[in-house]
């Protein structure tokens, strides 16, 4: 629903021990810290899965560690699908999905069922998600494909559809994460879909025919896959998904196909001094800081390493970057990193909000520890417990039925294959500092680095021209 | 339509696979076929076990194997309403430091204590707790115990990790609130303007309007000593643990790590009790950053005992929550003077559930320059005015009543369903009474529109409430 959540967040601190007496008494004898045994093992929920005649596939996973059922009706139409004259429709086309008066009073009875719809458009998907108690799912599966089949394309709400989404933009642009991303994609990858910013004309531009025309060619059942997990009556809405889609009539749809990795440009010139990208934000008192690598895409082979190389480097608190930024300087909060996964278009990217007088200092020290990473491997030990806490989150990421769907709606997409969860942790423990090593040579280069940096230009020019060609 | 079938009757994770076999056959026994009747509505069934240990801390299992993992959740009764003036903030900056060192623990080897085993942990302070969670693969739950326990027992902080903590602390205030669009917006403003006790009105992250943040700078080791010593004792505290677990072996060794930290007195709190408003507020904030004024109608709650509160609750359902809520179908659909309408009991941070003390129900929406707030407020009143005229129809009600229990099933869900741990330290610190978790359902189910009429009337009134608006700086 409409609730919006703020944190106070997260505690801090990983650096040189500090020796202070204890501030309270301890007169027991210590506690000795207890050894732990061998982890139990992860099963993956088990799936059924069904395909009817039109091509629509329908995947169930019972999983009754959470309460409710979770629906998640995906369309394989996205931003990769519009034609260059038309950005921005594939998310149009998903804002209509909830319009019309027959759906807006199914949606309103669907409120007595205690839902609410998200719907997300990336570059490759349309994504209609919810979360219902158990006993409104088969009527919620049959609103999602009266919502995919036949939305309403009225004159009237695109006029304001459109306000949206300009709206939406709008607010964009005053945040510096969204800009410090979009300039980085732009730069990384020109022309694909991660590299698509409809602009407030081309938004306006949008008429009923380009709307009305993406859906007939994108929305169809061979694009389509329905996924259910969580608690609910498994012969119940296997009933009610073939009736809602099983005579869903085929279209002549192009086929799905996902893009190789694109070829990872050098995008620095060539040189070894870097370049960074400034956009100026007048008076801000922090400056956003994203830097970033092409890489390659999930399915490839590197991915895995990739990904603890992530881990190793900013996604725990104990990770390197964040060891040194945020708890050993104190120059940042929330300094991450992480791999932003679009097909084509993959990237590891380091990001952070950085205190205005120490940005030129935060910048060479994330600099530092790229180059230490691509210097020398990491030590065993600290390669393994980053390994161990993979095979933990992998296990915690997929307890719950929206975490597994996740899970299972990437392995999809990029065919990976089933067995990769359930292989996921033997996989992971494979990696040796010796691989770590080679990969960080071969992704981090100076020369595809691309830094962007949102701030008052003035206030930073002289910090970051010390370090860097600034453009 | 609908099959009956045991496994929606229960959201009963404790229960092993044969527990829950018997379960369903007792249940059926009393009630209706399993099959083929209309289907039966969820209810929880948390498995719940409360302790009180001889040192005062309260201890709440909640077994469920369902996933080989166990949630740990350490609630203190120290938030942002037990701090003194000139230390604003100061709950949320120990909340890092909790982080820098305990009896046996260097600074941050908690953090790699726990993600090397595969765990994830995080802390958050709310206007009335902090709380420290852990997720780990359960084969690794006595460490995280252990390590619980040990910053339970001693603390160690130095000048060195205050300041370093301190830079990261100001840097989150900034980031969340100064350098970004409404990051203040409704959760600070508001009790900044309504409450009259500082304790209510302060912000949580100690910075004011102005940008200052003096008093994060003017924190000290020694404040750190004595707030941990006042407010961190087992007595003021909730432990507990749910997941993957053996409940009678994991009360042993609670008994060994946390039974055997001596007792500590907890300090008396100020009263913080809000007296009663008869006058309309009325304030207007400039937000830099904001693309779009917005405006926001704050009433004061009752307390969470008062039956009030969760007809509040109700009441946010019918006009705040969903497509079919009256202010969004006004506001949105009819008058098309915002695209959304946002709210409720505590807005924008924490949730209904997170709250104990004085706090509010509201209302809220953005809007372009070209609307006047004048335009937005007649909308809202005009659908609060139709609550306090005529008594909602019963479908009306079933509906809102609903939704709230969607809510409720979402809160427990929440972050990797750590949502459900949240929820029985909650419900132990603000009356020791974890097993309430299972009728909760009751509270909403309990509300007639009798109630609603009298509620709307009695709280939903100008004089109790403050109006806001937030200009972009073009509009100031």
């Amino acid at each position: 629903m409409t609730r919006t959540t703020r944190a106070l967040a997260v505690g801090a601190a990983w650096c040189a021990l500090a020796g202070a007496p204890p501030s309270a008494g301890a007169q027991a004898p210590p506690i000795p810290r207890p050894v732990i045994g061998a982890p139990k093992p992860f099963r993956p929920p088990a799936t059924v899965e069904r395909r009817y005649g039109n091509g629509m596939r329908v995947v169930l996973v019972p999983f009754r560690a959470t309460p409710t059922t979770r629906i998640e009706l995906v369309i394989r139409a996205g931003i990769a699908d519009e034609s260059s004259t038309r950005p921005g429709v594939a998310a149009l086309v998903a804002e209509f999905l909830s319009e019309g008066e027959r759906i807006a009073l199914l949606v309103s009875d669907l409120g007595a069922l205690g839902a609410a719809i998200s719907v997300n458009t990336d570059s490759r998907e349309t994504v209609l998600s919810v979360s219902v108690l158990p006993e409104a799912a088969p009527a919620m599966i049959a609103l999602l494909a009266d919502m995919a089949r036949r939305p309403a394309f009225q004159a009237t709400a695109l006029e304001r559809l459109r306000a949206n989404a300009v709206r939406r933009i709008q607010l964009q642009r005053t945040q510096a994460d969204w800009l410090a991303s979009s300039r980085t994609n732009s730069l990384l990858f020109p022309g694909n879909a991660a590299d698509r910013f409809p602009s407030e004309e081309q938004l306006q531009s949008i008429d009923a025919a380009a709307v009305t025309d993406f859906h007939a060619r994108y929305y169809a059942p061979s694009r389509a896959r329905l996924y259910v997990a969580g608690t609910f009556d498994p012969a119940g809405v296997e009933r009610a998904a073939a009736a809602a889609f099983a005579d869903w009539p085929r279209a002549a749809s192009p086929p799905f196909r996902l893009p190789v990795t694109s070829e990872l440009r050098a995008t620095n010139g060539g040189g070894d001094r870097p370049v960074i990208h400034v956009i100026d934000r007048p008076g801000a008192t922090q400056a956003r800081v994203q830097v970033s690598f092409p890489v390659v895409d999930m399915a490839h082979p590197d991915h895995r390493v990739l990904n603890q190389i992530n881990l190793l480097m900013g996604s725990t608190q104990t990770a390197r970057l964040v060891a040194n930024i945020r708890e050993r300087h104190g120059y940042s909060y929330n300094i991450s990193s992480r791999l932003a996964r679009q097909p084509g278009a993959t990237q590891w990217l380091v990001a952070a909000d950085i205190t205005n007088n120490v940005v030129g200092a935060a910048i060479q020290e994330i600099l530092g520890e790229i180059a230490r990473l691509r210097r020398d491997p990491p030590a065993a030990e600290e390669l393994r417990s980053f390994q161990s806490f993979m095979a933990g989150i992998l296990v915690s990421e997929n307890a719950t039925a929206p975490g597994i769907l996740e899970s299972l709606r990437w392995m999809d997409l990029y065919g990976v294959g089933t067995s990769y969860l359930g292989t996921f942790i033997q996989n992971v423990y494979t990696v040796t500092p010796a691989n770590i090593h080679a990969m960080a040579d071969r992704y981090f280069r100076p020369d595809r680095m691309t830094i962007v940096v949102v701030g008052d230009r003035n206030t930073l020019l002289p910090q970051l021209e010390a370090i860097a060609r600034v453009e | 339509m609908l099959q009956k079938k045991c496994f929606a009757t229960f959201w009963a994770n404790g229960l092993s696979d044969r527990m829950m076999r018997s379960l369903c056959a007792l249940v059926l026994a009393t009630a209706a076929p399993c099959v083929g009747q209309t289907p039966p509505v969820t209810r929880l069934a948390v498995p719940v076990q409360f302790h009180t240990l001889s040192n005062g801390l309260r201890v709440v299992l909640s077994p469920d194997t369902s996933v080989p993992l166990a949630r740990v959740g350490v609630y203190y009764a120290a938030g942002p309403r037990r701090e003194t003036p000139g230390r604003g903030g100061f709950a949320h900056l120990f909340e890092h430091l909790m982080f820098e060192g305990s009896t046996q623990l260097g600074p941050g080897e908690f953090f790699s204590l726990v993600t090397g085993a595969g765990g994830r942990f995080g802390a958050r302070t709310l206007y009335d707790f902090t709380k420290y969670n852990v997720t780990i693969p359960s084969h690794a739950l006595d460490l995280v115990l252990w390590a619980e326990a040990d910053r339970m027992r001693a603390l160690r902080i130095s000048q060195e990790r205050l300041d370093a903590v301190r830079a990261t602390v100001k840097n989150e205030v900034r980031q969340q609130s100064f350098n970004r669009p409404y990051g203040r917006f409704v959760w600070i403003d508001v009790a900044e303007v309504a409450q009259t006790r500082w304790e209510n009105a302060h912000s949580p992250y100690g910075e004011t309007p102005d940008g200052s943040m003096a008093d994060l700078d003017s924190a000290t080791v020694a404040d750190a000593e004595n707030f941990y010593r006042d407010y961190y004792s087992p007595a003021n505290a909730v432990l507990v643990v749910q997941g993957d677990i053996d409940s009678s072996r994991v009360l042993e060794q609670i008994e060994r790590l946390f039974g055997t930290i001596p007792p500590r007195p907890v300090a008396p709190m100020s009263p913080v009790d809000e007296p009663r408003q008869f006058a309309e507020k009325r304030a207007t904030r400039v937000d830099p950053n904001a693309p779009r004024p917005a405006l926001a109608i704050s009433y004061h709650l009752p307390p969470r005992s008062d039956p009030a509160f969760w007809t509040l609750a109700i009441i946010g359902q019918i006009l705040i929550e969903g497509r079919d809520a009256w202010m969004h179908r006004a506001l949105v659909d009819e008058r098309k003077l915002t695209e959304a309408i946002y709210g409720g009991i505590s807005a924008r941070h924490g949730s209904m559930y997170t709250v104990n003390g004085p706090n509010f129900w509201s209302a809220f929406a953005f809007y372009d320059k070209s609307r006047s707030p004048d335009s937005v407020l007649a909308v809202m009143d005009d659908q609060i005015a139709r609550l306090q005229a005529a008594p909602v129809d019963s479908a009306t009600l079933a509906r809102a009543i609903t939704k709230a229990r969607a809510d409720l099933y979402a809160e427990l869900s929440a972050n990797r369903n750590e949502g459900i741990v949240d929820m029985l330290g909650q419900l132990t610190l603000f009356g020791d009474n974890p097993a309430r978790i299972n009728r909760i359902e009751d509270e909403f189910r309990s509300v007639t529109p009798e109630r609603i009429l009298n509620t709307a009337r009695d709280y939903l009134r100008p004089t109790n409430r403050t109006v806001l608006l937030l200009n972009t700086p073009e509009s100031k």
